[in-house]
């Protein structure tokens, strides 16, 4: 047996401690490595902000037609839009702002903002500068923006700046909470 | 220094010297085999399956209209589950958090919330989940 870890001289032979050690830090490495990367979230943010939008825009806007009761003062958009309070103004897990704009760009009414007022320095921080580059900033929040042209009232035409926002990233949850 | 023939095992003076050949290689092969059993383990395990079905779950519950039904291929997860000895509660919908609760072992799961006010149910008929998406009931008084 002592030839498996010396040889006649009583030099290391095969089995040496060296090999142990190799064996050791490259387990130990592709452990670690598997570990962080089966363990990494899916950022699913993004497509979440834009699925938020979707859910406005056809909420608000149906044919091209901003839908009637958008311009009074009382509007709910949580309600008409069926978007849940907790989620967005409580948890604070999602951000909403609507500009209605005349032809000329002149606010029709008051924005309309929802969820975590925090998200829109970090939308204007990661949106792209003058030559396209954009800051990719991982634990910002991922935003979403579009404009689109509307008929309102008796047929002027006019402008839905839509901005939503979502920090929404799920997290693991321990035997006792899931009971 | 010992002269060594062309194949691993076979030696030109003592056949003793084999055998430590033979450990050294069944001491790798251990090894390693422990390793690719560790990453497939790692890959098909329940934290992969519980984090994308909760998120897939709460997506498609915020992209649908009310009065949608949507069923989800949930074969996967069900093996999972089964192998963690797990049958009931693999999805849990939390009403009052709007979260989804996907759990495929019995040390928690994978939480994710979702957006839209909408009344959800889940039911399973066989490897599918089936997720019904109604308008959210208006509670008189």
């Amino acid at each position: 047996m002592d030839k498996l870890f010396f040889d006649k001289k009583g030099g290391e032979k095969i089995m040496s401690v060296w090999w142990f050690a190799v064996l050791i830090v490259v387990g130990t490495g592709i452990v670690i490595a598997v570990l962080m990367f089966y363990s990494a979230e899916e950022d699913t943010r993004y497509v979440e902000s834009e699925i938020l939008y979707n859910k406005i825009a056809d909420c608000v806007v149906q044919d091209g037609f901003l839908v009637d009761g958008v311009l009074a003062k009382e509007f709910d958009l949580m309600k008409i839009c069926s978007l849940n309070e907790k989620t967005i103004n409580e948890d604070k897990l999602f951000y909403i702002k609507i500009n209605v704009l005349d032809e000329n760009g002149n606010s029709l009414r008051e924005q309309i903002v929802e969820g975590n007022k925090e998200f829109v320095a970090e939308c204007e921080i990661q949106k792209p500068d003058e030559n396209g580059k954009e800051i990719g900033a991982k634990y910002y929040s991922k935003c979403f923006e579009k404009t689109i042209n509307i008929i309102y009232s008796d047929g002027k035409k006019g402008k839905l700046e839509i901005l939503t926002a979502s920090d929404n990233v799920g997290r693991k949850i321990g035997a006792t909470e899931n009971a | 220094m010992v002269k060594r023939g062309g194949f691993l095992l076979l030696n030109d003076k003592r056949g003793e010297d084999i055998f430590p050949n033979v450990i050294f290689i069944v001491v790798n092969i251990l090894f390693f085999s422990m390793l690719i059993i560790f990453v497939f383990k790692s890959s098909t395990g329940a934290m992969v399956y519980e984090q994308a079905y909760a998120k897939q779950i709460a997506l498609l519950i915020d992209y649908s209209e009310p009065k949608t039904d949507i069923k989800i291929d949930f074969s996967n997860a069900i093996a999972v589950a089964k192998e963690n000895k797990k049958i009931q509660d693999l999805v849990k919908i939390n009403e009052a958090n709007k979260e989804v609760i996907v759990s495929l072992s019995g040390q928690g799961g994978y939480s994710m919330k979702y957006f839209s006010d909408y009344s959800v149910n889940t039911e399973f008929a066989g490897n599918f989940l089936l997720i019904h998406i109604k308008e959210k009931r208006v509670q008189n008084g």
